[in-house]
């Protein structure tokens, strides 16, 4: 029972912080709730048993990534707090789309073959750090050495694109 | 009781809202933010998946773990990006960066 509270308590803050994410007058608005909204994330994340991800959600999301966002508001923005956010005029089309795959989503899950498991009913993984790092470097090996060559990568062309022209 | 359909309707919303997000935010940044949101949406399914389906044991959470990494690197190269348009062009809004536009 108490496990339900925290997944509607959870899953409604998620949800509520993502529609502020993206109807905010202000993109610093904007960041503040994407962090409420990947800090409700973790928290199913904790509720799935997922210790790690729950842990690395909070250091890599709402630690840097959204750090990092909020450094790129504020260096472009013309004046402080920004001007108020416009939207696009012309996409009714993309509400109609949206609520078409929900409906699709809601009529189907059902049906989609996958069982109703309820969460009683399957014992929680316990701790998870060490299957998923003995994992990362045994079945995964290959992804995992590709992943951070990718990090290198990305790194590399952020220092680069980002770095002051020295002629100009 | 939660069931994993309750995971997947969940994640079907963020996913949605995620998407109407980054097709009606000018701001780039915005759009950025609207993108994270989708690939959170994507990893409430992946985690949903590995704990109800245990069969599949935790290949769900090491997915998870290559998603997270993918987004970080996205969002920081998307960022320089941005920010790199914003000194040449003074906005981030993503309509009035039209210089390649016929």
């Amino acid at each position: 029972m108490g496990a339900a509270v925290f997944f509607y308590l959870f899953a409604g803050g998620a949800l509520l912080s993502a529609v502020m994410v993206v109807v905010a007058g202000r993109i610093f608005h904007s960041a503040l709730w994407l962090a409420f909204c990947l800090l409700c994330v973790a928290g199913l994340f904790g509720l799935l048993g997922a210790d790690f991800l729950a842990a690395v959600q909070v250091l890599i999301y709402v630690g840097a990534v959204v750090s990092l966002l909020l450094f790129a508001v504020m260096l472009t923005q013309r004046w402080v707090g920004g001007q108020p956010q416009r939207h696009l005029t012309k996409h009714g089309v993309v509400p109609m789309l949206g609520s078409l795959l929900v409906l699709a989503v809601l009529s189907h899950v059902s049906r989609l073959g996958f069982p109703a498991v309820r969460s009683d009913a399957v014992a929680p993984p316990g701790p998870t750090t060490v299957p998923i790092g003995e994992q990362l470097l045994t079945t995964f090996v290959v992804p995992f050495e590709v992943a951070s060559v990718l990090l290198v990568m990305a790194m590399v062309a952020a220092i680069v694109l980002a770095r002051r022209d020295p002629e100009s | 009781m939660i069931t994993l359909h309750h995971y997947l309707l969940l994640a079907a919303l963020l996913f949605v809202i995620g998407l109407y997000g980054a097709l009606t935010r000018r701001n780039a940044i915005g759009i950025l933010m609207a993108i994270e949101l989708m690939l959170n949406a994507v990893n409430i399914n992946l985690v949903a998946f590995s704990r109800f389906l245990p069969e599949a044991g935790l290949a769900g959470q090491v997915f998870v773990v290559f998603v997270i990494t993918v987004a970080a690197c996205e969002a920081a190269v998307g960022l320089a990006l941005i920010l790199c348009i914003f000194r040449t062009r003074r906005t981030v809004e993503a309509d009035e960066v039209n210089l390649l536009k016929w």
